[in-house]
């Protein structure tokens, strides 16, 4: 017999929390600012078909209009980048994942812009964050940084707006700016001059937009009706030709039923679904769940595979490219369920496997072996768990222990030995810090 | 929210109207938030777990099946926002909703609230999931059904499996015989 009110008392113990006071007020705001125009009921086909009304034909004349009096209107204030180094460093963007995660571009640098809030970037590690939004920005951007100086934010609302910085966050440049609204999803550069923006001018279409001059300006060069339940929910680019984007398909419940990637060769125009040789390459999962590449430079690519049998789906194995995506070669895992799949280089990479306490894996030799690293980071049995670990390369990188309390730990040598950095604890918004950052 | 009120709502917001999906959310949001704090243990990552929950019921209210209530669909979103928020997102438990400064000594119903999550962390996320829309945000068993597709029966026996599953991991010999 089992004494439920007892069972929920204990619960509520657990987790009895008061909805935070105006947290569904701010929701509100965000909902009104950022989600997409109502649904144009003009039907339209750009992709592959051919019926188009006059009353689209308006709107896009009304837009090309709206666009050339706001690039007139927003002065491009050209800023003298650095030229390039004849073999540039691999960029960050492997690390990135999704532009509300934090970006740690070295040991003590990192950036992140999270989901409604501003724009922020610590020098000390991730102990403190400072705000450096663009001025007289507000509501929630999607930034990409590309090291420690240089990056871009793109605001979709109340228009579409970017903003470069070379100096930190110190200063920024207005870039571009078009009519109309949009809801902003994912954000890429792949070099200074090279950027993707992939997002939703309303709710019945996504966008793919292109920029060949650093963000200065914006050509739409492909458009996917939302139908089916199918949505791009993630891109990542190898060069300014090669890229890919995955395709998210759910029934009527929201349940995934399918995650293919499509992939480009010239810049974003033309796609075609990658099927044949990722599905070759590796064991079967009916069907596979294929994650937008993590790209590592213009060769080497990992591609994290999940079963969607699963529930919830985790990955089971990876696929690794040395020839820019041509072909594809499966690597195990180190055992299931695994979690926070990451790599610095073509070579060193990390995994979580969950099964029991937290295991941290490493390999040197791109997947084809791993070993085990670290389980917990202390003796202590009430110390508590290793939990999330990020490397900003092969030697690195910050874990977080959770048990009383929060502590950010660092490694130097690869994950084997750590040090305490810092507490995490709350602060007021007149020290901003992720936890607690005050927007609008 | 009456049946009633809620049925135009739903209709206004596949209609494109965001006045009126605001309105559908905001009723649930409550709920909504204490279910993402009790699967991610952060304030600020519940709210927004909530808010991208929000975004993807927008982009698919159309395929919300008609007469369908709102609620448990939409809380089957935030679940799945959830689970894809702590996967790989090493920084998700960063926010800690009980950040203090360090302490040597531990307080007994501290030590449990830790046990207690420490434990539902090591069942799979659809045992988490039952137990907490059970225990936690007090739903009924027809209303667990709707949000998980099976009958109110399949509902109460997934919850007491998954309470026998928590039972090893932590001290409750003496609520469950």
């Amino acid at each position: 017999m089992i004494d439920e009110t007892e069972v929920a008392a204990q619960f509520r113990r657990a987790f009895g929390v008061d909805v935070p006071p105006g947290a569904a007020p701010r929701l509100r705001a965000v909902l009104r600012d950022r989600l997409g125009p109502p649904a144009s009921r003009v039907e339209h086909r750009v992709w592959g078909g051919l019926r188009i009304s006059l009353r689209l034909v308006a709107a896009l004349a009304l837009l090309a209009v709206g666009v050339a009096a706001a690039a007139t209107f927003f002065a491009a204030h050209r800023v003298n980048m650095p030229p390039e180094p004849a073999n540039p460093p691999p960029f960050y963007h492997a690390l990135a994942g999704r532009a509300a995660d934090p970006l740690m571009v070295s040991a003590t640098i990192g950036w992140w812009t999270p989901l409604g809030g501003p724009v922020l970037r610590t020098v000390d590690g991730g102990a403190t964050w400072d705000q450096v939004s663009p001025g007289g920005t507000s509501g929630a951007g999607t930034g990409y940084f590309i090291d420690a100086m240089r990056g871009w934010v793109v605001y979709g609302s109340p228009h579409i707006s970017t903003y470069r910085t070379v100096d930190g966050g110190r200063s920024w440049s207005a870039l571009s700016s078009g009519a109309g609204s949009f809801e902003t999803g994912w954000l890429f550069f792949i070099d200074p001059s090279h950027g993707w923006l992939l997002g939703y001018p309303s709710t019945m279409e996504q966008v793919l937009f292109r920029t060949q001059d650093g963000g200065a300006h914006w050509t739409a060069v492909m458009r996917w009706p939302n139908e089916g339940g199918c949505t791009r929910d993630g891109m990542a680019f190898s060069s300014p030709l090669v890229g890919w984007i995955s395709v998210l398909c759910l029934n009527g419940d929201l349940a995934i039923t399918s995650k293919t990637l499509l992939m480009t060769h010239d810049g974003g125009s033309t796609w075609s679904l990658a099927a044949r040789p990722l599905n070759a390459a590796g064991p079967s999962c009916s069907p596979c769940l294929f994650d937008v590449p993590i790209v590592l430079d213009r060769q080497h690519s990992v591609i994290v595979v999940s079963a969607s049998s699963d529930a919830p789906p985790s990955p089971v194995y990876l696929l690794v490219t040395s020839d820019g995506g041509t072909t594809w070669s499966p690597r195990s895992l180190p055992g299931k369920p695994t979690s926070s799949v990451q790599f610095v280089d073509a070579e060193h990479g990390w995994a979580i496997s969950s099964a029991g306490d937290p295991w941290l894996y490493g390999t040197s030799d791109g997947g084809l072996t791993w070993t085990p690293i670290a389980t917990k980071l202390v003796a202590d049995a009430a110390a508590g768990e290793l939990h999330g670990v990020h490397f900003v390369d092969s030697n690195h990188g910050f874990a977080i222990r959770v048990y009383s309390q929060v502590d950010m730990l660092t490694t130097s040598d690869g994950g084997h030995t750590w040090k305490f950095l810092a507490v995490l604890n709350r602060n007021t918004c007149s020290h901003p810090t992720p936890t607690n950052y005050c927007p609008g | 929210m009456a049946e009633r009120v809620q049925t135009a709502l739903i209709a206004a917001s596949k209609r494109g109207d965001r006045m009126a999906f605001s309105d559908l959310i905001t009723e649930d949001y409550p709920v909504a938030f204490r279910l993402a704090f009790a699967l991610l243990h952060d304030s600020s990552e519940a709210e927004d777990a909530v808010q991208e929950a929000a975004f993807k019921a927008w982009r698919h209210i159309g395929q919300l099946r008609p007469a369908a209530p709102f609620r448990p669909w939409f809380l089957g979103i935030v679940a799945n926002q959830c689970r894809t928020s702590t996967r790989g997102r090493w920084w998700s438990v960063i926010r800690a909703g009980d950040v203090r400064p360090a302490s040597d000594e531990v307080l007994p119903d501290e030590l449990a609230t830790f046990e207690l999550r420490k434990a539902l962390m090591r069942l799979t996320h659809a045992e988490r999931l039952v137990l907490l829309l059970r225990y936690y945000l007090d739903l009924s068993y027809e209303d667990i059904g709707a949000q998980l597709h099976v009958s109110p029966k399949a509902a109460r026996t997934r919850t007491e499996r998954a309470l026998r599953r928590l039972k090893p991991l932590v001290g409750m010999q003496q609520v469950i015989a």
